[in-house]
Parts: C-alpha cells; sequence; structure tokens
C-alpha cells in the first residue's frame, strides 16, 4: 500500500514538474526572436528565398489548407494513426485543396521534441511510455498546453504567433503557395492548434495578403487579435468535449461580461460560428476523428467531421 | 505595540527561517530578523534575491528587445541593482512620512528592516514568467507585499492599522511626486543605464513595441 509520504513526494514531483515546464515554456520562442540561435532572428522577407519552393502542383488548386495539429503532437509528421486518416479523407473530400501537413505547431523552431534538442532522449522516452499506455501522454500534453499559453500571452503571444506564422509560410510555399497570389488560406486548428492558427492569422494576412479562414476543431482558444484579420471563424464543438472548454473558462477575453473583448466583438460581428456536435468528445474513442463512433443517423462522427469541414471549405 | 525585550541579540538565522517565519507571521518574522545579529544582511539579502527575481520575471522586455546574451546578463545585474536603490528609496521615503507626517521617530535601521522584510513576497517575483497567468501572478504578489509593508509597520512603527497605511500611501504618493519632479533627472539617468546595458535604446513598453500601428507597419510588410 502507498503511504502517504510517497503520495505526498509523487505529488510534490508533480506539481514541481508543472511550475519548471510553465516557467520554462516561452523561452524557446523568445531565445527565437532575439536571434539567440545563431543569427539574426529570422525575418519573413530575408528568410523566404532560402526556403526550398516545390513546383505547384498540377491539378487545378482553389485553396490550401494548413492542418496545425493537437497538443498530443510531437513532431513534424502526423503520426497519430486517427489524424492520419482525417487527411487522407479529407483530401479525398476537397480534391482542388492542398493540404499542409507536416508543421509541428508547439515549437515556434519546428523543432520536433523527440529530435534536435537537448531533452530530446527524456521525450522519446516520454512518446515511448505513451504508446505503451503510461504517463507520457500527460506530460506530453501539459508541455504543449503551456506552448499554447506562451501564444495566447500578451507578452509573449507576438514573439510565438509570428514564429508560428513563419513556420506556416514556409510550409505553404514548401507546397507550393505562391505568396501576393491571393489564394485562400484555411487553417484547421484541432485542440491547441486552433490558438495557434489564430495567433499567427494577424501575422499571414500582412504577409499573405489573402483570405484567411479558421477552422478550430475542439479548440482551445483565447480572445486573440488574429480574429480582426481573418474571414471567419468556424469553432467545432463536441458537447462532452470538456478540453475546448479550457478556453473559454481560463481565458478571461471570452467571457461574455467582457464584451469589448476581440472575441465578443468578433461574435457580434457575425465572425464566428458556433457548430455542435452532440455527444462528441475531444480525442479517442468518442472523439471527433473517431470512425467507430455513430450519430443516431449512422454516420461516424469522423465523417460528420470530414463532411462539416467539406462544407465549410466549398462554401 | 512591538515587544522592546525582542532586541535582544540572539543566534544568526538564515534567509529560509526568515522566509518560512515570515509565511507563518509577519510579527514573528520580523521579531525573529531583528534579534538576528546577521539582520543588516538578511534585509540585504531578501531585498537582493527579490531585485533578481524581479529581473528575470520582467526579462521579456529585454528578450523583445533583442538584447544579446552578456548584454542580457548585464542587463538583469543592472534592473537588480536599480531594485535595490528603490529599495533604499521606499525605506527614506517612509522613514521621512512616518517622522514629518505622523512625528514617529524610529532608527532608519529598522525601518529598513521593515520595508525589507516586507519583500519577501517579490523574491518570487520570478512566477511572472509563467505563460498567461505571470502578470495576475505579480499583480498578487505586489499586493501581498503591500499588505505585509502595512502590517510590520504597524508594529515596527508602533501605528495603529489606518496610521500604518496612510504612511505606506502618503510615501508611495511622495515617491510619485519625485518621479515627476526632482526625480525625473535620476529616472533619466536609470533609463540611460538600462540602454547602455543593453546596447540599445530599450522600449520598455511591450504594448507600444507590438500592438501599435507603427510596429505592425515596422514587420510583415
Amino acid at each position: 500500500m502507498i503511504g502517504w509520504d510517497t503520495l505526498y513526494t509523487v505529488l510534490l514531483i508533480i506539481l514541481l514538474w508543472l511550475l519548471l515546464s510553465a516557467l520554462s515554456s516561452p523561452f524557446e520562442a523568445l531565445g527565437w526572436w532575439a536571434g539567440w540561435y545563431g543569427g539574426e532572428a529570422i525575418e519573413a522577407q530575408e528568410a523566404a528565398p532560402a526556403y526550398k519552393v516545390m513546383t505547384p502542383p498540377a491539378r487545378d488548386v482553389s485553396r490550401y489548407i494548413v492542418f496545425l495539429t493537437g497538443i498530443a503532437g510531437v513532431e513534424q509528421k502526423i503520426y497519430l494513426p486517427n489524424e492520419r486518416e482525417f487527411l487522407r479523407r479529407l483530401d479525398a473530400a476537397v480534391p482542388n485543396a492542398i493540404i499542409v501537413d507536416d508543421i509541428f505547431p508547439y515549437s515556434v523552431t519546428n523543432r520536433a521534441l523527440t529530435a534536435q534538442r537537448v531533452f530530446a532522449w527524456f521525450w522519446r522516452y516520454t512518446l515511448w511510455r505513451k504508446e505503451h499506455g503510461g504517463w507520457g501522454g500527460f506530460l506530453i500534453n501539459i508541455r504543449n498546453l503551456f506552448q499554447v499559453a506562451v501564444s495566447a500571452d500578451f507578452r509573449y503571444g507576438p514573439m510565438y504567433n509570428q514564429g508560428s506564422a513563419e513556420l506556416i509560410i514556409r510550409g505553404l510555399r514548401q507546397h507550393g503557395y505562391r505568396i501576393g497570389s491571393g489564394r485562400p488560406v484555411v487553417l484547421i486548428g484541432y485542440s491547441g492548434g486552433g490558438q495557434i492558427a489564430l495567433g499567427a492569422a494577424t501575422y499571414l494576412k500582412r504577409q499573405l495578403k489573402a483570405p484567411i479562414r479558421v477552422i478550430g476543431l475542439g479548440g482551445v482558444m483565447c480572445s486573440d487579435i488574429g480574429l480582426n484579420s481573418i474571414e471567419h471563424l468556424y469553432y467545432i464543438r463536441g458537447t462532452r468535449d470538456l478540453v475546448q472548454q479550457i478556453g473559454a473558462i481560463f481565458f478571461s477575453g471570452r467571457w461574455p461580461l467582457l464584451s469589448g473583448s476581440y472575441w465578443n466583438r468578433a461574435k457580434e460581428a457575425g465572425k464566428i460560428t458556433i457548430l455542435r456536435f452532440e455527444q462528441v468528445s475531444h480525442n479517442g474513442p468518442g472523439g471527433y476523428l473517431d470512425d467507430d463512433s455513430h450519430f443516431d443517423d449512422g454516420q461516424s462522427y469522423l465523417d460528420k467531421t470530414i463532411e462539416t469541414m467539406t462544407e465549410i471549405l466549398n462554401a | 505595540m512591538f515587544a522592546y525585550h525582542l532586541w535582544q541579540q540572539g543566534e544568526p538565522v538564515s534567509l529560509w527561517y526568515i522566509v518560512f517565519a515570515f509565511l507563518n507571521s509577519n510579527a514573528k518574522a520580523f521579531s525573529t530578523a531583528l534579534e538576528s545579529p546577521n539582520r543588516n544582511m538578511l534585509v540585504l539579502q531578501v531585498v537582493t534575491v527579490a531585485g533578481f527575481s524581479d529581473a528575470v520575471g520582467q526579462s521579456v522586455v529585454l528578450f523583445a528587445n533583442r538584447v544579446a546574451p552578456l548584454r542580457f546578463v548585464i542587463s538583469v545585474l543592472i534592473s537588480m541593482l536599480l531594485f535595490v536603490l528603490g529599495y533604499v528609496v521606499w525605506v527614506l521615503s517612509l522613514w521621512l512620512v512616518a517622522d514629518v507626517v505622523f512625528d514617529h521617530r524610529v532608527a532608519l535601521w529598522r525601518a529598513g528592516a521593515a520595508v525589507g522584510l516586507s519583500y519577501v513576497p517579490l523574491m518570487l517575483s520570478f512566477l511572472a514568467l509563467m505563460p498567461y497567468f505571470g502578470s495576475s501572478i505579480l499583480r498578487l504578489l505586489n499586493i501581498w507585499a503591500a499588505m505585509a509593508l502595512v502590517n510590520i509597520l504597524r508594529f515596527s512603527f508602533d501605528f495603529i492599522w489606518l496610521e500604518a497605511a496612510l504612511c505606506a500611501a502618503i510615501g508611495l504618493a511622495f515617491i510619485f511626486i519625485l518621479r515627476l519632479t526632482i526625480g525625473r533627472p535620476v529616472l533619466w539617468l536609470t533609463l540611460r543605464l538600462r540602454n547602455v546595458a543593453a546596447g540599445k535604446k530599450l522600449q520598455l513598453d511591450l504594448s507600444k513595441l507590438f500592438y501599435t500601428d507603427e510596429s505592425n507597419d515596422s514587420r510583415g510588410e
């Protein structure tokens, strides 16, 4: 039987981990902004020629979709099977769109947690623990959730979000997007990716000069100034999704009584459409991307998500 | 009424002992510090650690202004030094207000100890680094420090509650007046010192740096 001393020790370790994780979370973005990782901080126009530009695809592309993964992500490559399946079906559903899905939104330097870091070994072990049903998922989620908080922070946000915008622009260019073409861009932010999308929107709009729409799939989002720069926010919310409520509870700008906030002004202007998914939770079984859970009409949750997004994309 | 028999010198105590005593009771911490033969060093330690913690907590300004690593360290040390100087001004202000307005004459070192110990909550100012909640935490710490100051002034200056609160308020107003009048050259000098340490003209207001049309036009377009 576990004694009180052991329990206290474990609780203390968890609290210390949370504290250290929170306190250290802004430094990657701050160091990048300050140019501490070698050379000057990257400005978009300076860095642009260095990006690898792929030949535009042969098919007629009417829009670009950028998928920003949820806080369970650890690297640029989408590794969760349900996210991969979601992207495969979405790609089939909107053949005239290019999907950019190789951005790790919880690092402004686009570095995977499991590589090119001092603590990469730790994150590899954590991922291994997660994949074997252990506590690893909790640590990864907490780490990435603090990056979402950095993006939402009044002080850190502008730096982090410019970094995210740089990554998205680089991803778009690598998939053949031509800056200045005015081709519409849709950002799909799953979970914490919703905040990253909104945060980056201000800087994307300035550089792309194209219509930007955001789809928040169970998005954890604050009242971000980025709402001023987008055409529309489609907010898909499951009635059993408790994670998306983090944003509504903790980000004061989303409280209805603060009528002057970016969020409430955007809502009043009709820029936010909330799409409720009955009985759907955030992730895993019963989540937005679950193909094994079904609505009363027999449609799977994943198909419903795809169908809703297709309607939005074709609107 | 402060227990004067506690002035007898006791054993030296550590900084952490005082911190924990403070968390338990402001009065206990103050009397323990006064009893201690190393009281001046203790107060200096509290103020210095609080200053360093505050400088680290506010270091986002240095990052935002893209200060180089070595200059960053120097700037943090300068901020710490300025924090300690601010403490000295605060002590003198309260000591003067107590004497002139309330006709309470207390020893200067006693005022120094009182104000210094009220800085214990500010030793946690580094928590301002915390994303999203950091600024609110810093505000709470400042409120805590202000309440502790009033509490400590009460028994260290032999004040009633209202006198202690008024003394702190008038002292604060006095400093504001100083900043707007004869303190301006000093303020200019401190700004200059910060800029020299950073190696560039610092924009200390992040909202001006990131949220004005001018700042927006300078990036991205």
